[in-house]
């Protein structure tokens, strides 16, 4: 079953010794289940921070976030693996199964299909020092794959990546999406890959992170790169990213 | 020893920005795999270079103050046909073995205290830095006055001049842990446990190590000193007892038996383990 999530006037404020920085204002997003929604706008925007609140790990916000289900399953996809260095590409995707409970003998065979599915086959005894950035990111799709999550948050899973190798993960990404209903939350500042992914764009501004506009992408799937149609969904977030930026030479000169 | 004064701890971000292979590990010493017989003669040339120098040393400063190798292995056979070598050793082993284990509790407490806790951190992090400011002998004695002059007294006294050292080594690894993996074993749910066991505890071997290598080789030092001062048994009573009969051939004979128990312990024991514990380290290359 996949989860339901709903931000309601949801706020986040940093408060450091001297000064205290506003992240999140008033943000009131609802992400339906099995819903594919991407969050896209520029650093500050408080995109990440909202990953974190939706990924439980962090608390400390205003306002209310609920997950339904409660105990729904979740998975995460970082911009960095975070994969385990001393454990090999099996050890680390058998790893968050053996923390669910699954004997390591299953665990490590349920591992060795994943990498199979997600084109590693034969990198399971290797190390991540020994794979490439774009296979260490399939090591950690795998093992986001392996909890068959309800709820799958990426935080700007591709921008490390050449670009023709994140071009390659995000087909697969979809495709292997696709064989299961879950809700996914993508975090991005790549408007193209929002658009690309998502069913509906959230766009945010900084200082404070606000949501500007909701847009529902309605290109049919499965989505081509060179779609129309996307291009101008692209053409229409831009406008809005743009405008809601403030002008750099009046910095300063307001308030 | 070196008294450093600690900064604060380094914010997440040095271990952060090791980028994606990084995840907090420290480098180490780089290991080159290289060919074992390759190696195993340069360890030999080396060997037979200390002893040419050892002989070198002896000539120069006359062997009555110190005696050459092959003077040094004769006299070593000697104390065995006499019968003390091994009560010796194996007296002084003991010794070893208890201060180090108490001084390895101490700095994996300490240590993992002075990383984690801020207010640890403020109020006993000056106490590690003085402690390793006191003089080993102001240490010994007042424990030998405060527990007794006994093997107990002998285990703390060098456990606690030992100790500083180690508890540097442990508290650098908690602080070099890497929140991100934490954050990710927490977001897959991974229990509380688990994730010392399997996530926290893997970044930190390798100081441990560290701690456990140079806190080894330092509580040898220290011992000899302290059986020399308060015991009578042991490889530091026998060097005081022919220092005092000015028999240079048996000093020296009583310390190299125990050198080449701590150096077989260093590449029989302590190497492979480390070879083996930290394998993908050494896999970037391939």
């Amino acid at each position: 079953m996949s989860a339901r999530l709903v931000f309601a006037n949801l706020g986040r404020t940093f408060r450091g010794a001297r000064e205290s920085t506003v992240a999140l204002k008033g943000v009131n997003v609802t992400l339906e289940p099995g819903s594919f929604t991407a969050f896209v706008g520029p650093s500050g925007c408080g995109k990440s921070t909202l990953l974190h609140i939706a990924a439980g790990l962090d608390t400390q916000f205003d306002g209310t976030f609920t997950r339904e289900p409660a105990d729904a399953t979740l998975a995460c996809l970082f911009q960095q693996p975070r994969l385990l260095p001393w454990q090999t590409a099996r050890g680390n995707i058998a790893f968050v199964l053996e923390a669910r409970g699954l004997a390591r003998r299953d665990a490590r065979s349920r591992a060795d299909g994943l990498l199979d599915l997600v084109g590693l086959g034969e990198a399971g005894d290797r190390f991540p020092a020994q794979l490439s950035g774009g296979m260490q990111q399939r090591v950690s799709l795998a093992r986001a794959l392996a909890v068959d999550p309800d709820l799958l948050l990426m935080d700007e899973p591709f921008s490390a990546l050449d670009e023709l190798t994140a071009a390659r993960l995000r087909e697969e990404l979809v495709a292997l999406c696709a064989a299961k209903e879950r809700t996914i939350l993508l975090v991005t500042h790549n408007i193209h890959e929002a658009c690309y992914l998502g069913d509906r764009v959230v766009v945010m501004s900084a200082h404070p992170g606000t949501v500007v506009a909701e847009i529902a992408v309605d290109a049919k799937r499965p989505r081509r790169l060179d779609d129309p149609r996307l291009a101008e969904f692209t053409g229409i977030v831009r406008d809005l990213i743009d405008r809601s930026e403030p002008v750099p030479q009046s910095r300063g000169v307001a308030a | 020893m070196t008294t450093v004064e600690r900064a604060a701890p380094p914010s997440a971000e040095v271990a952060l920005s090791e980028g994606p292979t990084g995840s907090g590990a420290p480098t180490g010493r780089g290991k080159r795999p290289g060919d074992p017989l390759l190696n195993a003669l340069y360890l030999l040339a080396s060997l037979a270079l200390l002893a040419l120098a050892w002989q070198l040393v002896s000539w120069i400063v006359g062997a009555d103050v110190l005696p050459g190798p092959y003077a040094s292995i004769a006299a070593v056979e000697k104390s065995q046909s006499e019968g003390y070598l091994w009560t010796d050793i194996g007296i002084t082993a003991y010794r070893i073995a208890g201060a180090f284990v108490i001084a390895m509790t101490v700095s994996l407490v300490m240590g993992a205290l002075l990383g984690r806790l801020p207010i640890a951190e403020r109020l006993f992090g000056p106490w590690v830095t003085i402690g390793a400011s006191i003089p080993s002998l102001v240490v010994i004695v007042v424990i030998y006055l405060a527990v007794g002059i006994n093997d107990h007294a002998a285990m703390i006294g060098t456990a606690l001049i030992v100790a500083p050292a180690m508890i540097y080594a442990v508290w650098d690894g908690v602080r070099a842990i890497n929140p991100e993996l934490q954050e990710m074993a927490r977001t897959f749910a991974v229990p509380k446990h688990i994730i010392l066991r399997r996530v926290i505890l893997p970044q930190t071997a390798p100081f441990i190590f560290t701690a456990a290598r140079t806190g080894l080789s330092l509580t040898w030092r220290i011992m000899i000193f302290v059986e020399l001062l308060g015991r009578s048994s042991g490889v530091g009573y026998r060097i005081q007892y022919y220092y005092n009969l000015v028999d240079m051939n048996r000093v020296v004979a009583a310390a190299v038996p125990f050198i080449g128990l701590m150096l077989a312990f260093e590449f029989g024991v302590l190497r492979p383990i480390e070879r083996f514990v930290f394998r993908w380290r050494r896999s970037e290359a391939q």
